[in-house]
C-alpha cells in the first residue's frame, strides 16, 4: 500500500484502512505513531507509570478488537484517545475516591481588596520554548498535577492531548456541555495557579 | 447574571476580572466576535493580563509536554510484542 498520503490525519486513514482489510504492518504503524500520545495521556490521568502501560496495552487490544467498526467519522487519535480514556476513566472509578484535592477558591486570590488580581504575577511562561525542558518546570508541573483531582487532570489533558470537543468532554463525564466548559475553565486556572505557586521564587532557567 | 450576559450590555468593556472569567472561551476559541474584539483590546493595553493569558496557555501545553518525557525508551517494542502475540495472527474483529 501507499504510505505517502499527504499529512498525518490522511497517512492515519490509509493505515486504518489498510489495517480493517488484515495489514498487520500498518497496524504496528498506527501503534508506533500514537504509542507515545496515549501513555503519557494516561500517565497524567492515573499518575502511575506501570498503570500507564496497562492502559496503552488495553486501548490498542481494544482498538484492533474494534477497528471494523471505525468508519471516519471522527479522526482515528480522536477515537483513539476517547478509548484510551475510557479505559482510565473506568479505572479511576474503581479506585477508591480520592481526596477531593486542593479546595482553593480562585475567586478571593483574584479579588483581594486593594491589590491588582495580578499583583506579584510571575513571568514563567514568558519564554516557554526555553522552559520547556527546564527541571523546574517539570517538578513544579508534576506537583500541580498531583494536586490536581483526577477529574481536573483528565479535563485538561483530554483538551490539550487532543483537542477534545466540549461535546465529547460532556459525553465522557456524564454532565452538560456548559457544566464541562465551566469546569474545564476551572480545572485550568487552578492548574496555572498551582504551577504559579510552585515556580515562585524558582523560576525556569 | 452571568459573565456573558454582562457582555451582552457591556460588549466593548472588558475589565481584568471579566477577562479571567472569558479565558476559558477565548483559547478554546468560542467567544462572539464581539466579545473577542472586546478582549483583544483590552490585553493590547493590559501587561499584567497578558501574563496571565500565556500561562493560562501554558500550564496545560507544558504538562502535555513534562508527561511526553516520561514515556520509556523501550515502550513501542515492548508493546509491538505484546501486541504481536495476541493480534499478529488475527484479523481486526475476530
Amino acid at each position: 500500500m501507499s504510505r505517502d498520503a499527504a499529512g498525518p490525519k490522511n497517512e492515519d486513514e490509509a493505515l486504518v484502512s489498510a489495517a480493517q482489510a488484515g495489514d498487520y504492518p500498518a497496524f504496528e504503524e498506527l501503534v508506533r505513531r500514537h504509542q507515545k500520545n496515549v501513555y503519557a495521556l494516561a500517565l497524567g490521568m492515573l499518575r502511575n507509570p506501570a498503570e500507564a502501560e496497562e492502559i496503552v496495552q488495553e486501548t490498542f487490544l481494544s482498538a484492533f478488537s474494534h477497528l471494523g467498526t471505525f468508519r471516519g467519522d471522527a479522526r482515528f487519535s480522536t477515537w483513539l484517545y476517547r478509548v484510551a480514556s475510557n479505559h482510565a476513566l473506568m479505572r479511576l472509578r474503581k479506585k477508591k475516591p480520592e481526596p477531593q484535592g486542593d479546595t482553593y477558591d480562585l475567586e478571593p486570590r483574584l479579588s483581594t481588596a486593594g491589590t491588582s488580581p495580578f499583583d506579584a504575577l510571575t513571568q514563567w511562561a514568558r519564554r516557554p520554548d526555553d522552559a520547556l525542558h527546564s527541571r523546574e518546570v517539570e517538578g513544579a508541573l508534576d506537583a500541580a498535577l498531583d494536586r490536581l483531582t483526577a477529574e481536573d487532570r483528565s479535563l485538561i489533558l483530554l483538551r490539550a492531548f487532543e483537542s477534545a470537543s466540549h461535546e465529547d468532554l460532556a459525553h465522557q463525564f456524564n454532565t452538560t456541555v456548559p457544566a464541562i466548559k465551566s469546569r474545564l475553565h476551572r480545572a485550568r486556572l487552578l492548574l496555572r495557579q498551582l504551577l504559579d505557586e510552585g515556580l515562585r521564587g524558582n523560576p525556569p532557567r | 447574571m452571568t459573565a456573558r450576559d454582562d457582555d451582552k450590555k457591556e460588549p466593548r468593556h472588558v475589565d481584568c476580572r471579566k477577562l479571567v472569567g472569558l479565558l476559558g472561551e477565548y483559547v478554546d476559541e468560542q467567544l462572539p466576535d464581539e466579545v473577542r474584539l472586546a478582549f483583544d483590546d483590552h490585553i493590547s493595553q493590559c501587561a499584567p493580563c497578558v501574563a496571565f493569558l500565556r500561562q493560562y496557555r501554558f500550564a496545560p501545553a507544558q504538562a502535555r509536554a513534562t508527561l511526553l518525557q516520561k514515556v520509556p525508551a523501550d515502550l513501542e517494542s515492548r508493546l509491538l510484542s505484546f501486541l504481536g502475540d495476541k493480534c499478529r495472527d488475527k484479523k481486526p474483529g475476530e
